[in-house]
């Protein structure tokens, strides 16, 4: 922990509102900044000071005159009703009591254009068909990138600028800690542009134009042998819902109608163009899946992702200030907000979090944005009447969006990007 | 105010439901200590509280049947309280210099006020010292250290009423704190 975080949570220390594993870890910390621990005594003697000053009070004549003033201004209440319980003015729920019959017709009929309506935005033409096991696909990382070949892919012809793109692609997400690994990347990207890796029909990086999974042949390390993977340009791995799916399916276009602010062309446009990045990502790994029960710090996230993946190029740079992370890191307390006051499932809520953590922390990283942005979407679905944790995830999507665009003018020629829809 | 109070919180309620104003009366004369102290507080002058106590209880009368029962009756009508005097000081300066007015003061009971005359006298001037350093605060950092600090708030209780994230409440709390220690500076270091 830093200085800078340290002085941020200080308050929260003092008013008791720190969990108890944070509060230890604090107190730990704590012990090896004196002036801070100095800044805490005189927080606890203000807040001593502040609880032992009484309010000069009027006295009991006062409150006497005072009541009765009040008491005589207090309006009239209706009458009672027999039964003894105050009668209200209609309202709506009184309504929807009264007509029960009528009202759940008109829920029925709701219910029945809604399928219909969900329906054809999924399965109606023209909506691309994901594979069944995203997850499956999403979570296997191993190949040896130099050995991309061409693609026997039947998918149709990509545009004959798909490849430049790719290349544009493919340089424009310079993640910090995989720069030791250019190489891996370069030969790629020459293949690519030289036509080795990519055949005359483009197949390599697919089409984008038509939104069809994109077929690359990939050798696996391991066994050397060759095989073919599709790879879902706009599959979010992990998602735990169809409802995901659909929202970013940007060619069904729900997720433009879920949040008007949100445009994934950009992003849609780069995976589609681009070859899967020689990393994985957050996407794949929640810290339920690395075995622990709640959000652990940051570093030591890190940590066991990468041990986990010692023979990958690390998801999680060691050298991604902790800071930062800890800067957009939820409360713990925010985190229980939400599930006492809403349905949302928890671990989405810290899934969101975390993914998060590491968009703002690397916005070059398109594929951590993307599914930072998915899960915050979904977290605003069902939170969106829970009012300020939810308005605090939308400035952050509208900061992300922001980025992502700035991010396409400075990278994407946008003439030559295919249109997503 | 009656010695006796026989009935409890809900069984006025009840009958304040009912329409039975003097029911609701013995409410007033239960908690508006506590309201005008919270007013005060938040507004820095006795006639602004006077009003905002009030209004608060009269505002409460008037929603009372929508008053969920399963929950205490003063944190109801400070929420109550304390968004009346947000919208006060917001639509309008307040009083500046501790208006005290003809209301006769008597001073509460303050721990750390024994019988030593001096000590009384230093307590009842740091007393002035912090009400008057409260008061300097602007209204937002002195609305959330109010209700943490006299209230006992949870930062999620204050960031439900204030519809603020509990980030921010924890953010004006500390900013608050530290305006609050500069002012306060020579009696903190005693």
């Amino acid at each position: 922990m830093n200085r800078e975080y340290l002085e941020e949570r200080l308050v929260a220390f003092v008013d008791g509102e720190l969990s108890t594993e944070d509060e230890a870890r604090f107190e730990i910390e704590l012990k090896q900044h004196p002036d801070l621990m100095e800044l805490v005594e005189r927080m606890r003697k203000l807040d001593k000071l502040a609880k032992s000053t009484g309010v000069p009070m009027p006295d009991e004549a006062y409150f006497e005159k005072l009541a009765d003033r009040i008491e005589a201004k207090l309006p009239e209440k209706p009458p009672v009703e027999a039964g003894g319980a105050p009668r209200k003015r209609a309202t709506i729920v009184d309504f929807l009591t009264a007509n029960r019959k009528l009202v759940s017709i008109a829920g029925s009929a709701a219910a029945v254009l809604l399928v219909v309506l969900i329906g054809v935005q999924i399965f109606g033409p023209g909506t691309p068909q994901y594979p069944k096991d995203i997850r499956r696909y999403e979570v296997e990382p191993a190949i040896d990138r130099t050995k991309v070949e061409k693609s026997q892919s039947p998918q149709p012809a990509a545009p004959p600028d798909t490849a430049e793109e790719a290349t544009q692609g493919r340089q424009i997400q310079p993640v910090p800690e995989l720069e030791g690994e250019s190489d891996v990347v370069t030969p790629l990207l020459e293949k690519s542009k030289s036509g080795a890796a990519t055949d005359s029909e483009g197949s390599l990086t697919g089409s984008a134009a038509d939104d069809s999974p994109v077929q690359i042949q990939v050798a696996e390390p391991s066994s050397g042998s060759v095989s073919f993977r599709k790879m879902q340009p706009r599959a979010i791995g992990g998602f735990q819902s169809n409802q995901s799916d659909a929202l970013h399916d940007s060619g069904g276009g729900m997720e433009q109608s879920r949040l008007e602010m949100v445009d994934l062309g950009a992003a849609d446009r780069v995976i589609n163009t681009a070859i899967r990045p020689p990393f994985t990502s957050l996407r794949e790994f929640t810290y339920h899946d690395l075995g622990f029960s709640e959000a652990p710090a940051p570093e030591v996230f890190a940590a066991k992702v990468n041990e986990q993946f010692e023979s990958q190029p690390r998801i999680v740079p060691a050298e991604v200030p902790v800071a930062k992370l800890k800067q957009k890191e939820l409360k713990s307390t925010e985190r229980a907000s939400i599930a006492a006051t809403s349905e949302v499932d928890t671990a989405l809520v810290t899934r969101a979090e975390l993914a998060y953590q590491l968009a703002v922390t690397d916005t070059s990283n398109i594929y951590d944005i993307i599914l930072a942005r998915a899960l915050v979407e979904q977290v605003v679905q069902v939170t969106a009447e829970t009012g300020t944790w939810t308005k605090r995830l939308m400035d952050l999507i509208r900061l992300e969006q922001f980025e992502t665009r700035r991010w396409q003018e400075a990278h994407l020629d946008s003439s030559k990007a295919p249109a997503n829809d | 105010m009656s010695d006796a109070e026989p009935s409890s919180d809900l069984e006025l309620i009840q009958k304040s439901k009912r329409g039975d104003s003097t029911a609701f009366g013995q409410l007033v004369r239960r908690y508006q200590k506590r309201v005008y102290a919270l007013c005060f507080r938040l507004s820095g002058s006795h006639d602004i509280a006077d009003d905002l106590t009030q209004e608060a209880f009269i505002k409460a009368y008037e929603a009372i049947e929508s008053f969920d029962e399963s929950y205490p009756f003063y944190s109801w009508i400070s929420r109550i309280a304390t968004n009346n005097a947000i919208n006060f000081i917001k639509r309008q300066k307040r009083s500046v210099g501790g208006e005290e007015g003809e209301i006769a003061i008597e001073k509460e009971a303050s721990s750390g006020s024994g019988s030593n005359p001096e000590m009384v006298l230093n307590q009842k001037e740091i007393d002035r010292r912090y009400l008057a350093a409260l008061e300097n605060l602007s209204e937002e950092f002195r609305v959330v250290f109010v209700l943490r600090m006299h209230e006992d708030l949870s930062y999620e209780e204050i960031a439900a009423q204030l519809k603020l994230s509990p980030g921010t409440v924890m953010s004006r709390l500390h900013r608050a704190r530290q305006k609050l220690m500069d002012e306060l500076k020579d009696i903190l270091e005693k």
